[in-house]
Formats: C-alpha cells, sequence, structure tokens
C-alpha cells in the first residue's frame, strides 16, 4: 500500500535524524580528565598544577609540627581547630580542621602525583621531558606521604585505584616513600631532564636532583637506615638551595595569610628564651613581641614569611649537615658527628640565609651518644624551626611525653565515613 | 557510544516498528465512502455551535460544524455499526449510534448539546499521546479554562493557577512584579534539582529557569512571568507519572501544559480590553518610636528621634494594561492575533515592570488530511528592580529597614550626598532606592509548527516542532561615591542566552473490534537546549557614568551548556464497549546528561478506568442519585534530570605555579554511571456525579516513591576528592486530593456554582546516605535528614522549665538550650480552596474565591532582626528602652530560633471578581458585540496568626530546600483592577 510505504519511509527518516543527535556532548567548561591525562599540553599543566597543590599547604605540617610539640600559641582570632591542637589530648577529634585539611590537601597532591606517574608513559612527550614529570611526580608523593606519615600513624599509600584506599603502616610507608624517591633518582639519572622541563615545569627555584637526594637522607634518617641517610646527605650540594615559590596574586606563600595576615597563632616565647645565648638564628625566625596569646602565653613575633611571594624552603641547607651528624651519632661515630654538628653550629650564615654564629663544641663536652643526640636535638630545633620537622623529632629523640600535647593525629572523619579502611585512633 | 547503549536503541526501535507495522498491515476488510451529515446546536438555547466537533469512534475520521452549526464527514469506512461523538467545549459530549449499511449518505440529525457547567467530560491530551476523554483515563488530570486566568487579573500566569488545581500548591514567593512562583505537584520531588513542573505550550516544552543573574538579595523572578496570561484557551494539569509516557526523565514534578487561543469558524472577532488597578501592602510593621537609644540603666543613653523608614520604602503602585485580539476563519484557515501591553509599578519604590507580547496563531487545512498549525509568540519585557530580601548580601531596601537603627537620619544632603548609615558594612536604604539600578530586560520568541496527517481513517500522525529562544540580560549598576558596602562604585553585567528545540513524531492508530476498541500511540521525541550564561563586573568606577566601560578593575566569566534528550514511547489503550479502559505504556529516554553506561531508562506505566455507572445494572440501583461513578488506578515510573549539565564529567581547574597556568582536579569526581532520579507513583480515585450531575466529586490518593536521588556523597579525601553527585538518595509523597463542585442554584435568573478542594501532602526523606546538612543560603536553618521532611526548621530551643515556661535568668531573660532540635516544617498540612460563581442573569457575574495552606511553619527572620538590639527597629525593643524589660532581654531572645518560627496558616481573600456584561441597543449602537466591565480585587485580606507582612512569601525565591523563609521580602500587594472590554 502506497501511504504505508511512505509512512515507513518518514518514519526511517525521523530515526535517522533523531540519532544523528549527539548524546555524548562534552563539558566546554573546563577540560575534562580524559582530556587531560591522554594529551602532551594536559600531563605538562598537571605537573605544573602538582606543585601547586603541594605549595598551597605547606603551613598545615608546620602547624601541627609546632602546635603538637607546644611551640606554637593561637591568638583570639584563631579558628578553634587550631586551639584544639594547642591543647592536645581528646581536644583534637576526627572533626578537627587542621586534621582533615592536611590529609586532604596532601592526597589531592598523592592524587595528581599517581595521575602523572600514570599517564605520562603514555603520552608523546619528549624523553627529558617525561623524565622529568615522572621524577617530579614520585618526588612530591614521596614527600606527601612522608609528611603524612610523621602525623598519622598509618596513612594509604596506593590511591588512585579504588575509592576505599587501604592504609599501610608506618614501616611500608616509609619503605615506599624511599623507594620512590630511588626511583626518581634513577629517572632523571637514566635521562636527564629536559631544557623545557626546566624552564617551563619545574618550578622557579626548585631543585630536583638535590631535594630528591636530601629526601632520601631525611626519610631514611627517619626510618632508622642511617648508611642510606649519610651516603644520600652526602650527595646534596650545600651550596644550592630549594624552594616553592610563591607570588602576590595567584599562588600566594599559606604561612604569611596564616600568620601575618590572619594572625591566627605565633611562637611561643620561650622558644627564643631557651635559646643558646649569641644563637644568630633566633632573629631569623621570630622577632621580640610583648603580646600574650588566647591561653595567656607569652608568645613573640614570627620574622619569616612576612610577605605574601617569601619562598618556602622544601629543605635547608643546615637540615642536611644535621642528618649527617645524628647519623654519625646513631652509628656511634663521635668524632664525626661533632664535625658535622659544628659546621652547624659555627656556620655565619648559608645559602638559606641561616647562621647560628655559636663557638663550636668540644668532644668533652659531648662526651658520650646520649649528650651528642641531645645536642643534635637542640640544634634541629633551632635551625629548622619552621620546618614540619619538630614533632618527628621529639619522637625520634625520645623526648618525654609531656613535650607533646599529641603524638599523632587522628584519623579525619571525612575519612571515616566513608572509607571502612580507616583504623582505629592512636591513644594519644 | 557504548555497546550496550546501541544495542539497546536498536532493540526499542525495532519493538516500535514492528507493533507500529502490524497495525498498519492488520488485514483490511471491503470499504465504502459515506456522506455522513448532521447539526450540532446548543440543547438549551437551539443556537447553532459553530465549531463543535464530530467524531466516529474507533476511527480517526470526523469534521467540524460550520455556521449553520452543521458538518459533513466524508469517510470509507467498512459497513457496520458506529458511535458518532459530538462534542464541544463547555458542553457534556453526545454519542449516538450510527449504523451504515448499503446507503452512501447517511443523516444523522440534528443533536442538542447540554451545557457541562462543572466541565465533567472533558477532552485532554496532556500525557495522553492523544486527545482522550476525561473518562477513559486512569489517572487524575486538572484542566482550567482560560477566562478563569485572565479574569483573576494575576501578575503572572503561574500566579493565576492559585487555588484552582487541587493537589498543586502554587505560592507567589514575592511580591515584586515580573514574577518569582514556584509550583509543587504534589510535594517536592527532589533535593538536589528544580522542583518545578514541566511547562509545556502547545505542545512545546517552553522554559521556566529562575536565573539568578545578578544578586539581588534571593529574589528570582522564573520565565513562566514572559507569557501572557490573555491568551491562555486553557490549562491541563498532570500532577503524576501518568506523564511519564511523553515526557520520561522530566515528568518528576508533574506537567502543565498551556494552550492558547485558536481562531474560530465565522465573522472576525476583535476584542480589546483596557484595565487599570492599583494595588498596596497589605500590612506593614509596628517599629519602635521610643525616644531614647538606650535603656535607663546605660548612661550613655541620649535622646533621639526615630522614623517609620517603610513609609519611604513602600507605596501605593500604579498599572495598566491593553490587550487587543483579533481573531476568525473559515473551515480552511482560522488564525488569533493578540497584542498586549502591561506596565505595573511595584509596591516598593523604584521597582517596576514592563511588557509587551505579541502572538500570532495560524491552523490551515492543507488538504482534506493535511492539517498545519503554527504559532509565534514574542515577549520583550523591562525591569526595573530593587534589591530585596536578606538571604545573600545585605544591600536590600526592606533588609536594611531592619538593620539601620531608625534613629539614623538617612535622607541625603543639600549636594544629594547620601549619609553613611550607622552599620557601614550594609546600604542607607534611601539611596539604594534613589541612585542604585537593576534592571532585566528579556526578549523571547516562542515558535512552534505541527503537521497533522491522518492519511488514513484510522491513522493520525502528527510531527511538532518547536522553539523557544532567549535572552535575559541583568545589570547592576551602583555610583561611585556610595554611602556604604560599594564606595568605589559597581558594576555588573549579565547575559543568559538559551535556545530549546523540541521535535516530536506522533503515531496514532485505532481499531474497533466489536465492543473493543484499541489505540496504539507511538512516538519519538528529540529535545535539544544550548544555553550561555557570560558574567561581566567592574569595580572602582568614574564618577557619574555606571557602565561597564567606565570601571577599572574587570572580571569577567562564561558557563556554556548543551543537553540533549531523545525519547521513544509506545502506548495502548483498550477499551472495552464505554466502560472499561486500560491503558500501557513505556518509554525509552536517552539523554546526555547521564552516564554512557546508563544512558537508556527506561519507564513504565499502566491505569485503568471503570466506569462502573456505564454498567447496566448500575441505572436500576444506583443512577438516581448516583449517576456517575468511576474508579481509576494509575501506576507509573517517571524521572528527574539532574540539575547539572555535565555532572558525569571529572574536570580540572586552573591552579597555576611560578607565573604559569596549571592543571589540579576539581575535588567533585565527575559519576560515570549519573542516572535520573526515578519515581514510582501510584494513585487510586473515584469520579462520581450525584443528582444527574449536579455534584461532581473527585477523590485521588497517591504515594510517591522516588529513589536514586541525586545527592553529594562524600568521598574519602585519601582518593583526592572530596565528593560525587550520586544517585543515593530516596524520599517520598503521600496524599489524598479532593475536589467537590457543585451547581447550587440554576435557573433563568440565577447560576451558582460551588467548588471545593483539600489536598494534602506529607513529604519524608526516607534515606539520605549521609549525615543531615543545612541547605545552603538558609543561615543553617532550613535542613535535610532522614525521617524528615525537606527543608525543616532546626535550630536552638529556648531553656524551659519542667512546666513548660521559660526558664529565665537572674536578670528575668530568656535563655538558649544550645543544644539545636527540630523548629518547624514549612511544608503545609492542608492546602484548601473554595470559591463561588455566580451568574445573575446574562449580565452580571461575580467570582469569589478563598484559598489557604494550612499547618506549615514560617521562619520570620525580618522579625528577629528588627528585635535585635544592635538595631532595635521593632515596636517590641520599646519594652526594653523603657526599662520594663531587663536589658539584654532581647539579645538573649534572638539566639533563639524557636522564637520566630511562627505558625504560617492562612486562608486569603485570593479574588473577589464583579463583571457586567452588556449587550443592548447601547452597545449595537456602537457597533459592539457586548461590551463588559469587570472590578478584580486580590490578596484583599488575609485571616492569618503571623506576626510579618505577608506568611505566603519566600526570600530564597523558588529554591527547592529554603521554603518558608522570610527576610526582608516583598509581600503580595493587595490590589484592585478595573477593566473594560470591548468586544466586536
Amino acid at each position: 500500500m502506497k501511504t504505508n510505504n511512505l509512512l515507513t519511509l518518514v518514519w526511517c527518516a525521523f530515526l535517522l535524524v533523531a540519532a544523528g543527535c549527539e548524546l555524548d556532548q562534552l563539558n566546554p567548561n573546563a577540560p575534562t580528565e580524559a582530556q587531560v591525562l591522554s594529551t602532551p599540553e594536559g600531563i605538562k599543566a598537571l605537573a605544573v598544577g602538582l606543585q601547586a597543590q603541594y605549595g598551597e599547604g605547606v603551613n598545615e605540617n608546620v602547624e601541627v609540627s609546632n602546635f603538637l610539640t607546644r611551640w606554637y600559641a593561637t591568638m583570639p582570632s584563631s579558628v578553634l581547630g587550631l586551639r584544639e591542637l594547642e591543647t592536645g589530648g581528646s581536644d583534637v577529634q576526627g572533626f578537627n580542621g587542621t586534621v582533615n585539611n592536611m590529609w586532604s590537601t596532601h592526597y589531592r597532591t598523592i592524587k595528581s602525583a599517581e595521575d602523572l606517574i600514570t599517564n605520562a608513559p603514555k603520552v608523546t612527550l619528549v624523553d627529558g621531558t617525561r623524565s622529568g614529570i615522572i621524577a617530579l611526580a614520585k618526588l612530591y608523593k614521596a614527600m606527601s606521604i612522608g609528611e603524612l606519615i610523621e602525623c598519622y600513624e598509618q596513612v594509604p599509600i596506593e590511591v588512585t585505584s579504588s575509592l576505599t584506599p587501604t592504609f599501610a603502616n608506618r614501616t611500608a610507608a616509609l619503605d615506599y616513600v624511599i623507594s620512590l624517591l630511588e626511583q626518581a633518582q634513577q629517572e632523571i639519572t637514566a635521562t636527564p631532564p629536559s631544557a623545557d622541563f626546566n624552564a617551563s615545569i619545574l618550578g622557579i627555584g626548585f631543585d630536583l636532583t638535590n631535594t630528591i637526594r636530601a629526601m632520601i637522607a631525611r626519610y631514611a634518617l627517619i626510618k632508622g637506615d642511617h648508611d642510606k641517610a649519610l651516603s644520600a646527605a652526602n650527595l646534596v650540594d650545600l651550596t644550592k638551595t630549594s624552594s616553592i615559590f610563591y607570588n602576590s596574586s595567584t599562588s600566594r606563600n599559606p604561612i604569611y595569610l596564616i600568620t601575618i595576615q590572619l594572625v591566627y597563632y605565633r611562637p611561643v616565647r620561650t622558644w627564643r628564651t631557651n635559646a643558646e645565648a649569641g644563637d644568630g638564628r633566633v632573629a631569623y625566625w621570630v622577632s621580640p613581641g610583648t603580646s600574650n596569646s588566647f591561653l595567656s602565653k607569652p608568645v613573640d613575633d614570627f620574622n619569616q614569611f612576612k610577605t605574601d611571594n617569601a619562598k618556602f624552603y622544601v629543605y635547608l641547607p643546615g637540615e642536611i649537615t644535621l642528618i649527617k651528624a645524628e647519623a654519625y651519632a646513631r652509628k656511634n661515630d663521635l668524632a664525626n658527628a661533632l664535625i658535622e654538628l659544628n659546621k652547624v653550629r659555627t656556620k655565619a650564615t648559608d645559602p638559606a640565609g641561616i647562621g647560628a654564629g655559636l663557638p663550636p663544641k668540644t668532644a668533652a663536652t659531648l662526651p658520650n651518644q646520649g649528650a651528642m643526640l641531645d645536642e643534635i636535638f637542640k640544634q634541629r630545633q633551632y635551625e629548622l624551626f619552621i620546618t614540619g620537622l619538630l614533632l618527628g623529632d621529639s619522637r625520634r629523640f625520645s623526648k618525654p611525653q609531656v613535650d607533646r600535647t599529641r603524638n599523632w593525629l587522628p584519623f579525619p572523619d571525612t575519612e571515616r565515613l566513608s572509607n571502612p579502611n580507616t583504623p582505629t585512633d592512636p591513644a594519644f | 557510544m557504548s555497546a550496550s547503549y546501541k544495542s539497546w536503541k536498536c532493540v526499542w526501535e525495532l519493538i516500535v516498528v514492528c507493533v507500529f507495522l502490524a497495525q498498519l498491515t492488520q488485514a483490511q476488510q471491503t470499504r465504502q465512502t459515506y456522506t455522513i451529515t448532521g447539526t450540532v446546536t446548543d440543547a438549551k438555547t437551539g443556537e447553532a455551535l459553530v465549531g463543535a466537533n464530530v467524531t466516529i469512534r474507533g476511527t480517526s475520521v470526523g469534521a467540524s460544524a460550520d455556521r449553520e452549526g452543521k458538518y459533513t464527514i466524508l469517510a470509507t469506512l467498512s459497513p457496520g455499526s458506529y458511535r458518532v461523538a459530538h462534542s464541544f467545549v463547555g458542553y457534556k459530549t453526545k454519542v449516538t449510534d450510527l449504523q451504515l449499511a448499503q446507503q452512501a449518505i447517511v443523516e444523522v440529525g440534528k443533536i442538542g448539546l447540554d451545557e457541562d457547567l462543572l466541565q465533567i467530560q472533558e477532552v485532554v491530551v496532556t500525557g495522553t499521546g492523544s486527545a482522550m476523554e476525561k473518562e477513559r483515563l486512569g489517572n487524575a488530570v486538572a484542566t482550567l479554562a482560560g477566562s478563569r486566568i485572565a479574569d483573576a487579573f494575576a501578575p503572572t500566569l503561574d500566579a493565576a493557577l492559585v487555588g484552582k488545581i487541587a493537589g498543586a500548591q502554587v505560592q507567589q514567593n514575592s511580591g515584586t512584579p515580573g514574577g518569582g512562583v514556584s509550583v509543587r505537584l504534589r510535594g517536592t520531588s527532589t533535593i538536589s534539582a528544580s522542583a518545578e513542573p514541566l511547562y509545556i505550550i502547545d505542545g512545546v516544552i517552553v522554559d521556566n529557569s529562575s536565573n539568578e543573574l545578578v544578586n539581588l538579595g534571593g529574589y528570582v523572578g522564573n520565565r513562566i512571568a514572559d507569557l501572557n496570561p490573555n491568551d491562555v484557551d486553557r490549562i491541563e494539569v498532570v500532577k503524576g507519572a501518568a506523564a511519564a509516557a511523553l515526557y520520561g526523565s522530566r515528568a518528576n514534578n508533574g506537567v502543565i501544559q498551556i494552550f492558547t487561543k485558536r481562531g474560530q469558524l465565522g465573522t472576525p472577532r476583535v476584542s480589546y480590553r483596557t484595565q487599570a488597578g492599583m494595588g498596596d501592602i497589605r500590612k506593614t510593621y509596628e517599629v519602635n518610636m521610643y525616644g531614647f537609644d538606650k535603656p535607663p540603666s546605660d548612661a550613655t543613653r541620649k535622646q533621639v528621634t526615630r522614623s517609620d523608614y517603610q513609609k519611604d520604602i513602600f507605596r501605593t503602585a500604579y498599572q495598566y494594561e491593553n490587550h487587543l485580539a483579533m481573531s476568525g476563519g473559515n473551515e480552511d484557515t482560522k488564525y488569533y492575533v493578540s497584542g498586549t501591553q502591561t506596565s505595573e509599578q511595584g509596591i516598593v519604590n523604584a521597582s517596576d515592570y514592563q511588557k509587551i507580547n505579541f502572538r500570532a496563531n495560524l491552523d490551515q487545512f492543507v488538504n482534506s488530511w493535511l492539517k498545519l498549525a503554527a504559532g509565534a509568540n514574542y515577549v520583550y519585557s523591562f525591569s526595573d528592580r530593587v534589591p530585596n530580601g536578606g538571604i545573600v548580601g545585605g544591600e536590600g531596601v526592606i533588609t536594611n529597614f531592619a538593620f539601620q537603627p531608625n534613629w539614623a537620619d538617612l535622607r541625603p544632603n543639600a549636594e544629594g550626598k547620601y549619609p553613611t548609615p550607622p552599620f557601614a558594612a550594609f546600604a542607607n536604604e534611601l539611596e539604594v532606592l534613589d541612585l542604585w539600578k537593576a534592571p532585566l530586560r528579556v526578549n523571547r520568541f516562542i515558535g512552534s509548527l505541527q503537521f497533522t496527517a491522518t492519511p488514513m481513517s484510522n491513522l493520525s500522525l502528527e510531527y511538532r516542532a518547536g522553539y523557544d529562544q532567549y535572552r535575559e540580560n541583568a545589570t547592576r549598576e551602583i555610583p561611585v561615591g556610595s554611602s556604604a558596602g560599594y564606595i568605589t562604585g559597581f558594576s555588573q553585567q549579565a547575559t543568559k542566552d538559551a535556545l530549546q528545540l523540541n521535535s516530536d513524531l506522533t503515531a496514532t492508530h485505532t481499531v474497533m473490534m466489536d465492543d473493543l476498541g484499541f489505540t496504539t500511540v507511538a512516538g519519538f521525541s528529540h529535545s535539544y537546549y544550548e544555553g550561555t550564561t557570560i558574567i561581566a563586573s567592574v569595580r572602582d568606577l568614574i564618577p557619574v557614568s555606571t557602565i561597564l566601560s567606565s570601571g577599572a578593575t574587570a572580571t569577567a566569566a562564561e558557563y556554556r551548556e548543551k543537553r540533549v534528550i531523545y525519547g521513544s514511547f509506545l502506548q495502548e489503550t483498550v477499551g472495552y464497549q464505554d466502560k472499561l479502559f486500560l491503558t500501557g505504556a513505556l518509554r525509552v529516554d536517552g539523554a546526555s546528561t547521564f552516564g554512557e553506561d546508563d544512558r537508556f531508562q527506561l519507564f513504565p506505566k499502566a491505569s485503568l478506568s471503570y466506569v462502573l455507572s456505564n454498567e447496566e445494572w448500575w441505572g436500576e440501583t444506583f443512577g438516581s442519585t448516583l449517576n456517575r461513578f468511576k474508579f481509576r488506578l494509575a501506576w507509573g515510573q517517571s524521572g528527574g534530570q539532574p540539575a547539572g549539565t555535565y555532572d558525569r564529567f571529572s574536570v580540572y581547574l586552573q591552579q597555576s605555579n611560578s607565573n604559569r597556568p596549571g592543571l589540579v582536579n576539581s575535588v567533585l569526581l565527575g559519576n560515570q554511571n549519573l542516572k535520573p532520579e526515578r519515581m514510582t507513583e501510584i494513585e487510586v480515585g473515584a469520579d462520581f456525579g450525584l443528582f444527574n450531575d449536579r455534584i461532581s466529586i473527585e477523590a485521588t490518593y497517591y504515594e510517591k516513591q522516588v529513589k536514586d536521588l541525586l545527592l553529594q556523597r562524600t568521598l574519602p579525601p585519601s582518593t583526592g576528592f572530596s565528593g560525587i553527585l550520586d544517585n543515593v538518595g530516596e524520599l517520598e509523597n503521600k496524599g489524598f486530593e479532593l475536589m467537590i463542585k457543585g451547581i447550587a442554584w440554576n435557573d433563568d435568573m440565577l447560576q451558582w456554582i460551588s467548588s471545593f478542594t483539600v489536598s494534602q501532602n506529607k513529604n519524608k526523606v526516607t534515606k539520605l546516605n549521609g549525615p543531615a546538612f543545612a541547605a545552603a543560603n538558609s543561615f543553617g536553618i532550613s535542613r535535610v535528614a532522614q525521617g524528615e521532611p525537606l527543608g525543616f526548621f532546626y535550630g536552638p530551643k529556648y531553656l524551659r522549665q519542667t512546666d513548660g515556661s521559660l526558664l529565665l535568668d537572674a536578670q528575668g531573660r530568656p535563655q538558649r538550650n544550645p543544644v539545636a532540635e527540630k523548629l518547624g516544617d514549612p511544608n503545609p498540612d492542608y492546602i484548601l480552596a473554595f470559591t463561588n460563581e455566580f451568574q445573575v442573569y446574562k449580565n452580571l457575574s461575580v467570582y469569589v474565591q478563598f484559598d489557604g495552606m494550612m499547618g506549615q511553619d514560617v521562619f520570620n527572620f525580618t522579625r528577629r532582626i528588627l528585635e535585635t538590639p544592635a538595631f532595635g527597629n521593632g515596636k517590641g525593643y520599646e519594652r526594653e528602652l523603657s526599662g520594663e524589660l531587663p536589658v539584654g532581654y532581647y539579645n538573649n531572645r534572638r539566639t533563639v530560633f524557636e522564637e520566630y518560627v511562627e505558625d504560617g496558616s492562612f486562608i486569603k481573600l485570593r479574588e473577589l471578581s464583579i463583571g457586567y456584561l452588556m449587550d443592548n441597543e447601547f452597545t449595537q449602537g456602537l457597533g459592539l458585540r457586548n461590551l463588559q466591565v469587570r472590578l478584580t480585587g486580590r490578596n484583599l485580606f488575609s485571616i492569618d496568626d503571623y506576626s510579618g507582612y505577608d506568611p505566603e512569601i519566600n526570600a530564597a525565591s523558588q529554591s527547592t530546600l529554603v521554603r518558608g523563609f522570610d527576610w526582608s521580602t516583598v509581600p503580595l500587594p493587595r490590589t484592585w483592577i478595573l477593566s473594560l472590554t470591548l468586544n466586536l
């Protein structure tokens, strides 16, 4: 029948027209995951963003470290979460802001790093650019896990494969950090980073090679592998520095924002008054103040990060020397330990501008390993005040419990509520 | 495109085409050509019913009556017995038997139709696929005549629906002219998306966005305001999943279809209406006029002079409108053309609304089997808006009436410079009224084109294309030197361009087999939406000028979106005699918003209608009293689209390092398995007619379960994400609707029709899959929690003694219990309406409508700020200033949110309309068919116990979750409108 044929034709034509309308609409407002992770431009931009993610959270690690070791005190303007860190103990619960922020900002960096490690090899890139990006990603992932494992007892170390990541214990996490760093080192040794990587991806002022070595030294020492710590530290070029770049518009120094602009907290005055007379590092970190904190502790003013574009050193040259001193001391090689210790005590300044300018110690004043370690601990307190290392030091040097308001942070509620693998909270 | 998606689609298309072709190719009996003639008249007056519809049941064959009421049907049919239905809008359908045998010319005779005063026998099309008598439907469909909309003189078309549809909660959220109405059909069925129904005009889906392009403190209009109430012929409202077959994944909130007027057979008609009106505020706050600024105990107390700044804010607002419509046509061509010009002042000084609306509708028969219908509607509107509502920001005029202590003199100095108000972070309300500008312009075109073909007597094909395009442009201009808030000035331009294209192809095929009738409807639809929003703003303006280029520090942003929805459906209705009707339908929807593997979604529905009164035994048993009884049952599933267009994508955002642009992932993980929210509804109901349809009752009970509600699910932060929009929530709405309509009196002198509707809906979130959360922009007060209704109020209560009285402190001040608790529910328990329509002789008509809501709570944030001592403008604070109450009484009380949750129940005299129609020698002398004068009052009074301006408003406008929130929102004005209509 003629009409039937005609109708069938109309029907089919409509099917064709309608089927031609694309149901797979792309999002024009922002690059999607597929676009970023499968293109050279996307991978490069993510490598830039990775460094920014790490850079915007450097304050959190320092805050946990210095509140828990009682060196910071909150001012009236502070948020409640920091005051909970200051008073410590059971005041710090899983809902605490810093507990949550430190965790989530670090894992955002780790997630980006894992995406780069997985996807950079699949994308067409100049060899040296690829190796640079992979090494950079492994380094930032290692630094982030390293900082977390100094604050939380257990941490997930592989996160992009599951929406409920599993947790690794401290030993496994430290081993993993060191192996990541060694892989990063091998990556750039085998294929040196390209000029394009150095000029347009690597952050201004950041020394990739020396930072990898410094981090191997730092985490090998924390793990107790003193030979590895020593050999890595010996490779670090102490005439170089490595830092996070900030500017006054798109990436402002977060420590400046909180300590100078918002004045949430100040350094406790006893840090300055307990210092050895004539220690030049006191004035580097703080300037004498007259105010009291919210909980009535006398406090000083900060003398670092006083502008929004102040750089943040990812490690200080003095730390490397002190790693050597500690490694020797723990191996009971007190002679070499004293040599390294005195380098730090006596330097008038260094590439980072830090100098104690103190007289050297003699072997007689530090007769045994215990005395040597005590002295190294004290030097670390003054050399490395705002670096986020003091909490780990306090535990590693077996300082009394009273020195710390908590040993470990509880796990964040946001993690516990949605990840059944979250371990029970540490007692203190 | 995934494999499963493709195969799904292929299988589905095959089924649809096969079923359809099977019907087409069924054996055809020997056919003969007949000429069937007859006449349709008004049974009472004997006048010809020009344009009445005559159809032969079980076929697509039909005709309309000409100027003499005569019709002629030319049809090729098989001999046998048929039933001929004669219908006309406003009249009861009459069905007669018809025997077709050898004789080629058959005369049906004169058929007189009775007026259908209670609208019992209407034909509806919404959600049914093809025109269908209400009697055959298993679900309730509410209908409303256009005259009720036009004569309501409501500010917008949707606002006119209040109290006129059972089961609909229609709420005008603000008295600002230019819209702001929310409609909830059988409760709120979503949490994260819009809960407004789908609006359709003459088959074309139209945009009803509430675009908050610039921040006016919470006020935002919705785009239905663009439509012209004068052009409405009738409205159909489908509340439940019954609309699923046609609108699938967009049907969760129900469907409102608007049919515009079309040309009629006969001499051209011209109708001109002019109207003028005035509105004012029904009630204002009593303000603090105490002569001192502080209580007697305060040594710094000084004498002050206070003012009631409400007098400077509110005014008597005037409005006028001119409407001209012309319509007519012959058997082949019919047209309707209209133009309307509206000008309306708001009751808040400096606010107004101007609109020009043009419409043309054309119907053309191309030949005996092909008809074309086209419609075009152009709208331009311009409104001067004033910020109000303190939900976002503190620049509103009424907001600052509450915030700025009224001992301050806010008037300008001799140079015209306004003083900085006491709370300098906010604004000087007099300056905002005088100098700040926030105009809105809308240009909109809505077009439709429809082809209807009846190539065979039992088959009709319909193709419809719709086009809805608008540009909405909002600006905010604050000159430099402003006293507060924006000292360096501010200028902002925000433009949204939206385009929506729809095309639908529907085929309807009917077969009669003895007592059984089959109607098959199959269709495809395609919908495309494209939107672009651009926002640019500058600060640091030069003096005098406030355009964008007069500023120094600029920011700009753009957002684009595209959405494609593609659907197909198949529906079968089986009718047994005129008694039993069964309908089953399946729809498959694919949408670009869903995840690739969840692209295709199936929505089934089934319904049953059993007209027991058409059984022979009925007439003998109940017939004399209960003359009509129908039982109906409907079950169906429908969907709800996600609020965002691109929620399925994981995206990267800019974050720069070392002055280089970089990318980092958004903390919201895209959901690759995103699906629509899915509602399953069951409704059961009955329709009754008593005393020969003198009383008509419709009763419905329904239960709606919504699953797969889209909510943000928290992800472990160790994944690098904070959350994902996921189909995790569940909620339910349960309720009933009852409508009783009756002819109270009907003789030559007086016709009196009375109607009462009541509906109840209970809303409850049954699964949240996460902790309770506060709705954005509600100051933490409106909340969502498992086991509670959406948007319930939450906050601290008073500390009380065991006997329930307040536990006062040593100074005699109330105290706050810091533990937050549930404080109230903004959802009404009952929605009521009572209307009476009187027609005295032919000339005088009176309509009275009372409607209201019972049992809902309102959070009166305005009163909280008014009595807070730091601002202290409320009358109550006088008692603390005079020393009658202890110092700090109100400061303590303002922290107790329980105090500000008030009963918002109200009954309003919504409409009182008196019209006089003149058609005598005088009007004939003027060359007029007739003339009508009508006086209408709206919102004349309210019976309520609410302490604020108006319990009906909502500061968060059309928000889904923040309801019943009164915070410096413009109340609905009381208006009187006088109109004169000349018909020629």
